[in-house]
């Protein structure tokens, strides 16, 4: 289980998140949602060991994967060196890992000479090789067209299935959130705090980003009345 | 693709085209100021049959290139270093911008006067006059070294030593590759006034000897010997390292 509890974290004198407490349970898959400029991306941060000042809500000894809004591929590598230099020797695994992704043929390939979803799913499978404890997911599809997006939340989706990966996925975009996470927090404008949680487990039927919206109208803008 | 479209054999006509008009221009002004390239080709076989030729070539082109190592490795640790660290940038940039601007003539001087006529005051004057460029370029470079790919490296907890090979340094190889080329070309004409100035063999010293004599086939003899070297390294070190860069940013 992760406990991340983050307080008064302070950017240049301006608190960026007042208060943020997550429990994760193995296996879940959490979705955070909240207005741009709300701290999400410094949340993950944090977890993820980046944030050099804010040191003790940092998530150690477990393995991470982090995808990241731009993909962060290496130009001077193919797409296999790309992958191994985070798991050096595993090629089997790597191998299979492209194959399920349908990358096989591009293996020796340069990031450049890839389209964006292909790239995007390098970087899912640079995340996935190492098995990690907890994937963290920075709006990982926003820089890509719906049916590529579409696509590539597939694969992920089965991934994640596959090896019961414990996620934390930042987004705006709620219809993503609903249709891929067990429990949605709802995140206030900067500085941030939680102002609803949605248990989507507890409820025998998702809700549409309509009903949710009737009921809350405001909440994608980080207001709950 | 036509012969005008091929690069290299435009160069080569174009050179070709260079010599002709040298040759015609020598027979026509006909004076020992303007040898003919036949001049110094005669000149050339003549220095290399004395044996002096190769061995001056040799002692020259071994202190540009330890110069030029030395002076590379101490500059790219320099230039990172003050890349990263605030304090030593602060201190170190007023020297830096001395060094920049003192002229090549006076340090050697100077290194000839302190240590006196000895190689390693060869060497340091050649490499004290290259360093503070190489540092420059490298500083620029690892300044913009990316944070999001560090982040990457942090993440996924790479190893210092796959850090820096596969993600640090990549990211300077092009700051590298321009410091070398400029400093090869820089290196091996202060090389020639050190030697001008105090020592008893190299290219710099036959061409003061040579000088003395007006002999002006030599002193081109010698000049071409050496740029044909330099153009040999260029080939043999310099174009496979750009290649080496190269990986992966060319496509699309």
């Amino acid at each position: 289980m992760f406990n991340v509890v983050v307080k008064n974290k302070q950017f240049q004198n301006i608190t960026v998140i007042a208060d943020v407490a997550l429990t994760i349970q193995p296996g879940e898959r959490i979705a955070l949602i909240g207005p741009s400029g709300c701290g999400k991306t410094t949340l993950l941060n944090i977890i993820a060991g980046l944030d050099e000042e804010y040191q003790h809500a940092r998530i150690t000894n477990k393995k991470l994967g982090y995808i990241f809004q731009e993909n962060r591929l290496l130009p001077w590598l193919t797409i296999q060196e790309n992958i191994l230099l985070v798991a050096p020797g595993q090629i089997e695994v790597c191998s299979a890992l492209l194959k399920q992704l349908g990358l096989e043929n591009v293996a020796h390939f340069y990031p450049e000479q890839l389209s964006g979803g292909m790239q995007k799913r390098v970087s899912i499978a640079r995340a996935f090789i190492n098995e990690p404890d907890l994937l963290l997911l920075d709006e990982p599809f926003v820089s890509l067209d719906e049916p590529t997006a579409d696509g590539c939340r597939r694969e992920l989706n089965d991934l994640v299935r596959l090896h019961q990966t414990t996620v934390l996925l930042v987004t705006h975009d709620i219809e993503e959130a609903l249709t891929f996470a067990d429990k949605i927090y709802f995140l206030s404008p900067k500085p941030a705090t939680i102002i609803h949680t949605l248990n989507l487990r507890e409820m025998h039927q998702r809700p549409t980003k309509q009903c949710l919206l009737k009921e809350y109208p405001h909440i994608l803008a980080g207001y709950i009345t | 693709m036509g012969i005008l479209g091929n690069k290299s054999s435009l160069q080569c006509i174009f050179i070709i085209l260079l010599i002709m008009l040298w040759q015609v221009l020598a027979s026509v002004i006909d004076s020992p100021d303007l040898p003919s390239i036949i001049n110094v080709y005669s000149a050339l076989t003549f220095h290399y049959q004395k044996g002096e030729l190769l061995y001056n070539l040799g002692i020259t082109l071994y202190r540009v290139l330890f110069s030029f190592c030395l002076a590379m490795v101490l500059g790219i640790f320099m230039g990172i270093l003050m890349a990263h660290r605030h304090r030593i940038n602060v201190f170190s940039d007023t020297v830096l911008v001395v060094l920049l601007n003192i002229p090549a003539l006076v340090t050697i001087m100077l290194a000839y006067i302190w240590f006196g006529l000895i190689e390693t005051a060869a060497i340091f004057a050649v490499v004290l006059n290259k360093l503070p460029n190489v540092i420059v370029s490298i500083r620029e470079g690892a300044r913009v070294i990316d944070p999001k790919l560090t982040q990457m490296a942090k993440v996924y907890r790479l190893s210092r030593f796959t850090y820096y090979r596969f993600i640090y340094l990549p990211q300077i190889y092009p700051y590298i590759l321009l410091a070398a080329r400029n400093g090869l070309s820089l290196i091996w004409k202060i090389v020639l006034v050190v030697e001008l100035l105090g020592r008893s063999d190299g290219v710099g010293f036959a061409l003061h000897s040579l000088f003395q004599f007006f002999d002006i086939a030599g002193i081109l003899a010698y000049t071409f010997c050496f740029i044909g070297i330099v153009f040999t390294i260029e080939f043999i070190l310099f174009k496979p390292f750009e290649k080496l860069i190269q990986k992966g940013r060319k496509h699309v």
